[in-house]
């Protein structure tokens, strides 16, 4: 129990997740080769900071065959060769890129529970959206899962259960929380920026892609995930109340994963939050806009 | 205008003559560039240099577009040849196979194209590490026009203050010497696709921020794209009107090409009047409202859902 209470300490302690410039660019450079790439960050754990370094492409894992032991290998192999370069081969934690911040799913949350339980409390997952990116936003989240979780999945596995029949009384924005991001431009970056970009009106023009008010395109594939998601929740909703109705313990059928309906509500509250911002954003655009229209017309 | 890639800008670094014939050049991404400097900065303290291997494929007919790289150990072997100190760079040529086959895993387009090697200049020390990366031994692939690998120098040390980047091929000298090596150099520019621009913008934010704030709170520059992009558009714009005024009142000359650009730029958006402008902003507004509308809404539902699902269970147990 006390190693318990001390181990919830420490993760209170992670406040924020420095990543170097190096590892923004190369999980972009991953995202733009392949969908769904995945890979491991490597850093140091500095008291309440979780220092992101390094990070490298794990290969796209046969899903079907569910095959961890080659993954890990190639992992392992890769850290040691790493180490030889002098490279902080401790893992921190792993990333991922997604679409439209559709990536909470069960195996993200297993993989992370994993990842807190067996290496670092401290580990996080880095999320990256290449199409926020395209709108000219840089779209990278870290999130770790919450400890109460993590303890929820402990108990779960004393009784032998998925983890989805141990999630009584959870709400939907327990699942998972953010951790504040901030990027570290080495010393030698900054020469390379100051050298080849801040000089360059060619290199550093393109952020005035960000006033483009008109990005529709962005907004109605949001909304229609949203929609899609909000089918689901309401299917899945009539199939528990179904379900109760002919027996009075849901929770016990396997026909049901409690996990699904939390899962979609913490999406559709992702999708509302994304919504919210952009829309925020372009209403701030438009009135400038059409303030200083009107103010020239007089 | 005058295009601008960074190999047209004056160097420190000690080249030859640019050469004409092999018409081949490199095109560097960003993420190599970071990946050299980051390597340096790992080197063995003893060491004064890092090198590695480039990957990267053909693109556009005559462009290596250099993608990825990776850093190789190698010591520094000192050797005395009929009394003639000779030095020489061993590259762990077991590392950079073990590695290309891991890079290989995850991306099968990119092959080996060169090597790197950081410093201000090339030196004999570059022959030997040269020619293993000639080889097959290396897995270098002749990828027609390229017959032999690319040298990429970047300059860690900073001489002359500016971060310089050259490349260089090996070209084959009419005098057959054995171990002959002659670098040329040909042209090169750090090539940022539009995503990568992103980045960059996002650093060069987090690099004022840190600057701001002292570095302890290199900040969360996310999400603040709009602020520095409309400064920014307000001084591009400022700085067109001053140029206009200032031949109007004719302090200089005007450059009839610049005027041209100027009058196409704001010939390409068609005119609007106010009214019109107006409705398209109101229109565009209500979309927005509504939007934002719906969501709230969806959120509600899920509290309520949430709820009651809570409340359910409560009664069950």
């Amino acid at each position: 129990m006390s190693r318990e209470l001390s181990r919830q300490d420490r993760s209170q302690g992670l406040q924020r997740v420095e990543v170097d410039a190096l590892v923004i660019l190369k999980i972009m450079k991953h995202a733009r080769d392949q969908t769904g790439a995945s890979g491991k960050l490597m850093g140091l754990d500095v008291g309440a900071v979780l220092q992101v370094t390094h990070s490298f492409a794990t290969p796209e894992r046969n899903i079907e065959s569910g095959d961890t032991t080659q993954d890990s290998q190639y992992s392992l192999e890769m850290m040691k060769a790493l180490r030889e370069v002098n490279v902080d081969a401790n893992t921190v934690g792993w990333y991922t890129s997604t679409y439209l911040s559709h990536f909470l799913t069960e195996r993200l949350l297993e993989e992370q529970i994993g990842y807190q339980e067996k290496i670092n409390d401290k580990c996080v997952v880095l999320v990256f959206d290449p199409l926020q990116n395209a709108i000219g936003r840089l779209a990278f989240r870290a999130f770790r899962v919450t400890d109460e979780l993590v303890k929820r999945r402990k108990e779960a596995n004393q009784r032998g259960q998925p983890l989805g029949m141990n999630l009584q009384q959870l709400q939907c924005d327990n699942l998972l929380e953010e951790v504040p991001l901030s990027i570290n431009n080495p010393l030698l970056v900054e020469a390379f920026l100051v050298d080849n970009v801040l000089g360059d009106p060619f290199q550093s023009s393109v952020d005035l892609d960000t006033l483009d008010f008109d990005n529709s395109a962005y907004m109605q594939k949001n909304l229609s995930a949203l929609i899609d998601c909000l089918d689901d929740l309401a299917s899945e909703e009539s199939k528990r109340q179904f379900l109760d109705k002919r027996q009075p313990r849901p929770y016990m059928d396997r026909r049901y994963n409690p996990m699904d309906s939390l899962l979609i509500s913490s999406q559709i509250q992702n999708y509302c939050r994304d919504i919210n911002t952009y829309s925020e954003e372009s209403m701030g655009k438009l009135f400038v806009v059409n303030h200083s229209v009107l103010k020239q017309d007089k | 205008m005058e295009p601008v890639s960074s190999s047209r800008r004056a160097s420190s670094l000690k080249s030859f003559f640019v050469s004409p014939y092999p018409q081949i050049s490199v095109r560097v991404h960003p993420v190599v560039v970071f990946t050299i400097l980051d390597s340096y900065v790992r080197k063995q303290e003893s060491q004064v240099r890092s090198v590695g291997t480039l990957l990267g494929s053909i693109v556009e007919g005559n462009v290596v577009d250099v993608t990825d790289c990776y850093t190789v150990p190698h010591t520094e072997r000192r050797e005395s040849v009929k009394g003639v100190q000779k030095k020489e760079i061993i590259i762990s040529g077991e590392y950079h196979l073990q590695m290309l086959s891991f890079k290989r895993k995850i991306s099968q387009k990119e092959q080996v194209v060169g090597w790197f090697s950081t410093g201000s200049e090339i030196t004999e020390l570059h022959n030997l590490p040269h020619q293993y990366y000639s080889t097959g031994n290396a897995k270098f692939q002749i990828q027609h026009p390229l017959v032999s690998p690319v040298l990429l120098l970047v300059d860690t040390a900073l001489t002359n203050t500016t971060l310089s980047i050259k490349a260089f091929l090996n070209v084959p000298t009419p005098i057959a010497f054995e171990n002959l090596t002659s670098f040329h150099e040909i042209p090169s520019e750090v090539y940022t696709l539009k995503s990568d621009k992103t980045a960059l913008q996002m650093l060069i934010q987090a690099r004022s921020n840190a600057k701001k704030r002292g570095a302890a709170a290199s900040a969360p520059a996310l999400h603040q794209g709009f602020e520095v992009a409309f400064t920014k558009l307000v001084k591009l714009l400022k700085a067109c009107t001053e140029y206009v005024e200032d031949v109007l009142d004719g302090k200089i000359e005007g450059d009839t090409e610049l005027g041209r650009d100027l009058t196409k730029m704001l010939c390409s958006e068609p005119f609007f009047d106010v009214e019109t402008f107006d409705a398209m902003c109101q229109n565009s507004l209500q979309d927005n409202l509504m939007v934002v509308y719906l969501s709230t809404l969806s959120r509600l539902q899920v509290a309520i859902n949430q709820k009651i699902s809570l409340a359910q269970q409560g009664a069950q147990q």
